[in-house]
């Protein structure tokens, strides 16, 4: 799976791009995966109390989660997943 | 322990929210913007900016020229305080600061110079950038001495 | 009064005659002020069929009511006028300083009337006012004029100039203040140029006054700290400016890539804020008030890209970059400035060059229309050539000095344009937002994204997280943005303010400054009272429901590579439940209840 991160997450995770291998069944176990590996400064990003929060964006193949099924949709090993933390602009 | 108003112009992004509320602080019926204590001089050009205000010098040259005493010290403070009866509004207090950071307003008839906002200083407050910090005299240069420090360590690290 | 002044200044070029005269508390209790009030008197005094660039038109310099007090992110004001490029109504809004420095000399607003017989500039300080002559300094960039006019009035002035585009009519031409913020869009720049008005210089010492300055301090407050505590407004775009959005609208596949071509950019990030924020940036820069500090000062420090200055937005990296299939940010910076010094909006000049590359690809231009220089999609030298040609309004740049309609249309060929009602569109695909397709095609001053900002909702998620690529909603999300960003205009707020607070915030402060009780609704009627007049005025210059509409490109050809691959707008099933939901006919006509109901009655009955 391909997992690019921008803005901060880059300088949190060390990298803009990364190759994920680890076997992951839906969104939400691998965005529980990503906050142990990488620890405080991207989980605080990421949640707002216990959800995950709404100025993040999380996009898979190109798709916000929102927009297909949330946290629980099932990734494919092919799947591109983007994460940004909170950003906007106009 | 004495506490002091340090400018960090690194910091600032010249958006002149200490000027509004300096200017709101001490009348907050309207803004008036040249009444503020606090100025941030901009260079359009270079895109700079840097606020100034009073430092409440130790050697005071405002408060050595004044002929009425209208200008004092408090010692608990240390501010330099300007008492509006004892002024003859001579202004020889704007003529002697170097930073010109004492001015005189003819609308309000008063010298308009840094109070510290009795220790709570709403410049200080509404700083977005915290271009602006009210801090212990002795720490008031830590953040510039511990980012220095930084690059020593990255040297060191680097070559072991 | 509170909050306004109460004095509107009307400077007669023609005539030199300069007189004051009073707010009507009336009018600015429903038009608020900037954008709504400067719409209001355009309506009341413009024919809407005269020829922009005449002496017939009036340019109108408004702040709102907000402007010069510590309400977060407020200090912006507004240029009205008849627009060039579309003919519609323009109101450019800008930050910076001068805003509030108008509203400190005394003024609400000031009209621009008629034509100087040779090259002035207005100097206001205070109750002093007087034309003076500019002969000396017609010609000069923006920087050189700013630094030319404070040496001759006061170093502290604020200063609203053009450059040499806004001298020489090009359509597209921008007013710059304190050097770098523009009133960009539109061509409000050239309608000061045809006035032979090079500059209006302002310096105030007095006060904006408030109704209640207690209730103004709570309200201030919690706005401050909204926006301040909110992860965008507080860190993201400090960090960032707003070219972070190039990786976001590339990775949904709706970044418009050679002239909306295509929607994805494989090597966007180049041009992106992160690459910004790592290379180039110097350090982050505010306007007056703000709590955010979007703007960028940037640089580049060696090579024949070097160069210093503000910038850029994400509109303009995208439209110097993506837009014009060029990845080289060092080009993306030298043009920007360019725009800057010159007097350009950026989106409509990147625009311009990428529709013309796309006719040069398409054989419909060839070298011998563009001077000899191969203007292929890519080229970052033939690209930042063509800024200076356009300014200059040499050679080929006589044709780019149009902006895009005009432009594709001598070569009869008007459908390479992006643009709706002959404005530019920005850098959001209507084919992978749907929303925004809708937003751009009923703007007033044509296409534009901040008329209706809602990719917040339909990509940031923020305040709530819609479908990008659904259209059910998408009207009336539309009008709710439409409606609000009228009256946060009208005020002389930010469009930014909204990443942390709404009409509630606004409203509240708004009465506080003022003293006048605005509920929300009313704020909101306010601004749907705003956007009806702008579309009133609009019919009378001849627009109808059939320029309402996107380039044919859009509603046809499919985005064709990356994650929006098959899609394309679907405007024509979104317009009519838009005019439904805004009470107009279904030829776009507000209804006569409509009007009553905005208590637009005698704008109405003029349009019969």
């Amino acid at each position: 799976m391909q997992i690019r991160f921008f803005a901060s997450f880059r300088d949190v995770v060390g990298a803009n791009e990364l190759k994920w291998t680890r076997p992951t069944t839906t969104l939400r176990v691998l965005v529980n995966d990503l906050c142990a590996q990488y620890g405080i400064g991207f989980s605080r990003w990421m949640f707002d109390g216990d959800e995950v929060a709404s100025w993040i964006i999380i996009l898979v193949n190109g798709r916000d989660y929102r927009d297909i099924g949330g946290l629980d949709i099932t990734l494919q090993p092919d799947d591109v997943v983007c994460f940004f933390p909170p950003v906007a602009g106009g | 322990m004495a506490k002091v108003l340090m400018i960090h112009p690194d910091k600032c992004t010249g958006c002149r929210n200490c000027e509004l509320a300096c200017a709101f602080s001490h009348d907050s019926s309207q803004f008036r913007l040249r009444t503020t204590r606090v100025h941030v001089y901009i260079w359009d050009r270079e895109g700079f900016s840097v606020p100034m205000m009073c430092q409440q010098c130790e050697d005071a040259a405002c408060l050595a020229v004044c002929p009425t005493g209208a200008l004092q010290r408090n010692t608990e403070t240390s501010v330099v305080e300007w008492d509006s009866n004892r002024c003859i509004r001579c202004r020889m207090c704007t003529l002697a600061c170097p930073f010109g950071c004492a001015v005189y307003d003819a609308e309000s008839s008063a010298i308009l110079k840094c109070d510290l906002c009795e220790g709570e200083p709403a410049c200080v407050e509404a700083c977005p950038n915290k271009a602006l910090e009210y801090v212990d005299d002795t720490v008031a240069t830590y953040s510039r001495k511990k980012a220095f420090s930084a690059k020593f360590k990255d040297a060191f690290q680097e070559s072991h | 009064m509170f909050g306004w002044i109460g004095t509107i200044l009307r400077v007669n070029l023609t005539t030199g005659a300069i007189t004051r005269e009073s707010l009507s508390p009336e009018l600015a209790k429903e038009f608020i002020g900037a954008r709504g009030l400067g719409a209001k008197i355009l309506f009341d005094e413009v024919d809407p069929g005269i020829d922009a660039l005449s002496p017939e038109n009036k340019l109108i310099f408004a702040p709102g009511p907000m402007t010069g007090t510590f309400a977060p992110s407020s200090g912006r004001y507004d240029v009205v006028t008849k627009s060039p490029l579309t003919g519609a109504i323009a109101a450019s809004n800008s930050g910076g300083a001068f805003g509030p420095e108008l509203k400190f000399a005394g003024y609400d607003m000031v009209i621009f009337e008629g034509k100087a017989a040779t090259p002035v500039y207005l100097w206001i300080h205070d109750n002093q006012v007087e034309l003076r002559d500019a002969s000396a300094i017609w010609g000069k960039q923006v920087p050189e004029t700013t630094e030319a006019l404070q040496a001759a009035t006061h170093e502290d002035a604020k200063v609203a100039c053009i450059g040499p585009a806004g001298e020489r009519g090009v359509l597209f031409a921008s007013i710059m203040n304190e050097m770098h913020r523009a009133a960009g869009r539109s061509g409000v720049g050239a309608v000061m140029g045809s006035k032979n008005l090079k500059a209006f210089v302002v310096m105030g010492s007095g006060a904006v006054k408030i109704a209640e300055p207690e209730t103004f301090e709570t309200a201030m407050w919690k706005a401050r700290n909204k926006i301040m505590e909110h992860p965008v407004g507080g860190t993201g775009l400090k960090a960032y400016g707003t070219d972070v959005l190039v990786n976001i609208l590339n990775e949904i596949g709706s970044l418009p890539t050679r002239n909306f071509r295509d929607g994805y950019f494989p090597t966007a990030d180049k041009v992106g804020g992160e690459t910004l924020s790592a290379k180039r940036l110097v350090r982050p820069k505010a306007c007056f008030s703000c709590v955010i500090s979007c703007g960028r000062v940037s640089q580049v420090t060696g090579g024949k890209f070097a160069g210093r200055g503000e910038g850029p937005e994400y509109e303009t990296a995208w439209g110097f970059g993506p837009d014009c299939g060029i990845d080289n940010l060092d080009a993306v910076l030298k043009a920007n400035f360019l725009c800057n010094e010159y007097g350009l909006d950026t989106i409509t000049m990147a625009s311009t060059i990428a529709c013309a590359m796309d006719l040069f690809e398409s054989g419909i231009i060839t070298t011998e229309d563009t001077d000899g220089v191969a203007l292929t999609f890519g080229n970052a030298d033939a690209m930042v050539e063509m800024v200076t040609k356009t300014a200059l309004r040499e050679g080929f740049g006589e044709k780019l000095a149009l902006g895009s309609y005009r432009m594709a249309d001598s070569y009869d060929h008007p459908e390479f344009s992006m643009t709706c009602k002959k404005q530019e569109m920005p850098a959001y695909d209507p084919r992978g937002v749907q929303g925004i397709g809708l937003n751009y095609a009923t703007g007033n001053r044509g296409g534009c994204h901040v008329r209706g900002y809602t990719i917040s909702v339909e990509v940031l998620g923020n305040p709530v997280k819609m479908d990008k690529d659904a259209i059910e909603g998408k009207a009336e999300l539309d009008i709710t943005f439409q409606n609000l960003t009228a009256a946060l205009d009208s005020t002389g707020s930010c469009l930014f303010a909204t990443f942390g607070i709404g009409g509630d915030e606004l409203a509240e402060m708004l009465s506080a400054v003022t003293g006048i009780p605005y509920s929300t609704e009313d704020f909101m009627k306010a601004g749907e009272r705003v956007w009806n007049l702008e579309r009133l005025w609009n019919l009378k210059v001849g627009y109808t429901s059939a320029d309402d509409t996107l380039p044919e490109r859009l509603l046809t050809e499919p985005i064709k590579t990356g994650p929006s691959k098959g899609k394309v707008s679907l405007l024509p099933q979104m317009l009519p439940e838009y005019y439904s939901l805004r009470g107009w006919d279904s030829t776009g006509i507000p209804t006569p209840q409509k009007l009553e109901a905005l208590g637009l009655q005698a704008e109405a009955a003029s349009l019969a």
